[in-house]
């Protein structure tokens, strides 16, 4: 353990490059019901008074889009980039975006295929992005752009096609799959680039996501994986590098068998590290992969933190400090935080991770959170 | 039997393109419906199932080789009429639970259970308590079976249980459940009978209970 460091973003790099750190980095994710009732705890007003008092090390960078409106239809539902559209389905305890229109469902001939919604990497205006990341790194924050679901071709276009038939269009090679990812891969490298671009080198990791694995095993094959996705992402990983960031990939289920090839290509830090099966445990993960890549989340949603005991999730953290004293894991949930789960939980998390603001000082009450804009397409999910 | 053995390697293959034709093939050189479902499109599910339940095959290779074997009982089922219909060993009631709207696994666990031989009552996803109450009453099924994917969706499956117990039919039904956070230990709480891994467990816990 080192002496208290001067800013996040220190604390985060010293970590990855296995330097050792003065409290393990953490990154926090949040159903927004989850992250009220945090909120509504401590009496706060915004999400970024939240993420200072659970010690969150990251911030992120996102230009506003500025393309053709994303309607809201009489029914309720929302409309996405690509033209798919969703609505709230609400469950006790809180409520999800689930797709209800699915304008590529069906299409198997690509003449049938209307590119028309296909989404351009300039609908965004990058004016203040060189701007904010100054004010985030001058402010010590480790600065991210992205999110889980940029690229995240398997679940983005099975909202706008259906998931069993993008699976079998991959086994499949079916034109008109291919041409829409092509078009999301065109669109997310854009952006991306372009904000990277824009920073002039102040970024350091850049978030994108597939889920390329279930609860029970790999989605797809790793024959598929290397036909469709590794020449992808390889050349969308070399672009983020090319300005300096890292690159940090949302992978949910059981992926182990793909972090090689993963690792081989270009990938930074593993984001969720679901532990699923016993071969996605992050301690089976270290032995096997050691110091070639660093590991985000790990706390699993799905068990000690929504069902365990506040000393249930102290003992993972523990673990984990264990497991990583020198670094290599960013600390957090394996995923957003879900309803029900509960808050006792969740502070003993970050508490036992050393991040959590017990006594929480006035200034924070007067800390401005960014606007909420409502449904923002690239944090869906 | 050539051709029966075509049918068994597009079925595990997932050739649902060539399927059409082939069992076309199998009906017109004599083959009996039965026994195109038992000796050659229900073993390759099996073996698939099997396959995917050992990390062998994957889900796109599952939903393909479902896909051949939907392709190959939609020429199959209007051929069977009345006393020669598929020999049915029960009937299963599915559906997603209240308040999800996920269908992979249950489709799949339809496509396994029909290929075994079940007739299966597909009520979709987002299901209400009251439908699978009225389901019960109408198709009298020896199985009612609910998946979920959210693992918090699964909190609504309590309630699926007690609209059925307080419409009197808990007791003439076996339950099942299955879905990514379900787990042996949540079927046995709430006393659910059945539960399996994958669809292919699923089908194969469905036989246990009917024998």
């Amino acid at each position: 353990m080192q002496d208290r460091m001067t800013s996040s973003r220190e604390r985060v790099l010293s970590a990855c490059l296995r330097k050792g750190y003065d409290r393990i980095p953490i990154k926090h994710e949040g159903t927004p019901e989850i992250n009220q009732m945090i909120k509504d705890h401590f009496g706060l007003k915004n999400d970024e008074q939240m993420l200072l008092v659970l010690g969150d090390d990251f911030r992120y960078v996102e230009p506003p889009y500025t393309g053709p409106e994303l309607k809201t239809f009489p029914d309720g539902s929302m409309e996405g980039y690509f033209g798919e559209r969703y609505k709230y389905v609400q469950f006790e305890g809180g409520r999800y975006p689930e797709p209800v229109y699915q304008p590529f469902a069906g299409i198997r001939q690509l003449k049938d295929l209307d590119i028309s919604h296909f989404p351009k990497s300039e609908w965004f205006d990058y004016s203040q992005v060189q701007k904010d990341a100054r004010t985030l790194r001058d402010n010590g924050f480790a600065v991210c752009i992205g999110t889980a679901g940029d690229m995240d071709f398997i679940n983005g276009i099975s909202r706008a096609r259906g998931m069993e038939e993008v699976l079998m269009d991959l086994m499949d090679d079916n034109p008109v799959f291919l041409k829409i990812m092509e078009a999301r891969f065109e669109f997310y490298y854009g952006l991306q680039e372009n904000i990277l671009r824009e920073a002039g080198g102040l970024i350091d990791f850049a978030h994108a996501g597939e889920d390329l694995g279930n609860q029970r095993g790999p989605m797809i094959s790793l024959e598929v994986f290397e036909r469709h996705f590794a020449p992808k992402y390889k050349k969308y990983f070399d672009m983020v590098h090319s300005y300096g960031a890292r690159t940090m990939m949302h992978m949910c289920g059981t992926i182990w068998p793909f972090l090689e090839r993963l690792i081989e290509i270009g990938l930074d830090v593993y984001d969720v590290v679901q532990p699923t099966t016993p071969e996605n445990d992050i301690g089976e993960l270290k032995k096997r992969f050691g110091n070639r890549i660093i590991f985000q989340g790990s706390m699993d949603v799905q068990n000690e933190l929504a069902w365990g005991t506040d000393e249930d999730v102290r003992s993972q953290v523990k673990r984990r400090l264990g497991l990583f004293p020198e670094g290599g894991l960013i600390l957090g949930p394996s995923h957003a935080v879900q309803s029900g789960s509960p808050l006792e939980n969740i502070l003993a998390m970050y508490r036992e991770a050393g991040s959590l603001m017990e006594d929480i000082p006035g200034w924070i009450y007067d800390i401005k959170g960014t606007e909420d804009t409502g449904l923002n397409m690239s944090k869906l999910f | 039997m050539a051709i029966l053995d075509d049918i068994y390697k597009a079925t595990t293959e997932g050739n649902y393109k060539d399927m059409e034709e082939l069992v076309k093939a199998a009906v017109d050189s004599g083959e009996h419906p039965n026994d195109i479902v038992n000796k050659a499109l229900s073993p390759a599910m099996i073996e698939v199932g099997d396959k995917f339940g050992t990390g062998e095959l994957y889900m796109p290779d599952m939903l393909l080789s479902a896909k051949a074997m939907q392709t190959a009982m939609g020429v199959l089922k209007p051929l069977l009429k009345g006393d020669e219909a598929l020999v049915e060993k029960g009937t299963v009631v599915i559906g997603t639970v209240k308040g999800d709207l996920h269908d992979i696994g249950k489709n799949l666990v339809i496509t396994m259970a029909e290929g075994q031989g079940f007739h299966v009552v597909d009520l979709g996803i987002d299901v209400d308590y009251q439908k699978f109450v009225d389901a019960v009453k109408e198709h009298k099924p020896q199985i009612v079976a609910f998946s979920g994917l959210l693992t918090t969706t699964l909190a609504n499956i309590p309630e699926h249980i007690k609209a059925l117990e307080d419409a009197g039919v808990r007791s003439e039904i076996k339950l099942a459940v299955g879905g990514a956070p379900v787990t042996r230990d949540f079927a046995d709480r709430y006393g659910i009978e059945i539960y399996a891994d994958d669809a292919s467990g699923a089908a194969k816990e469905f036989l246990k209970v009917i024998s």
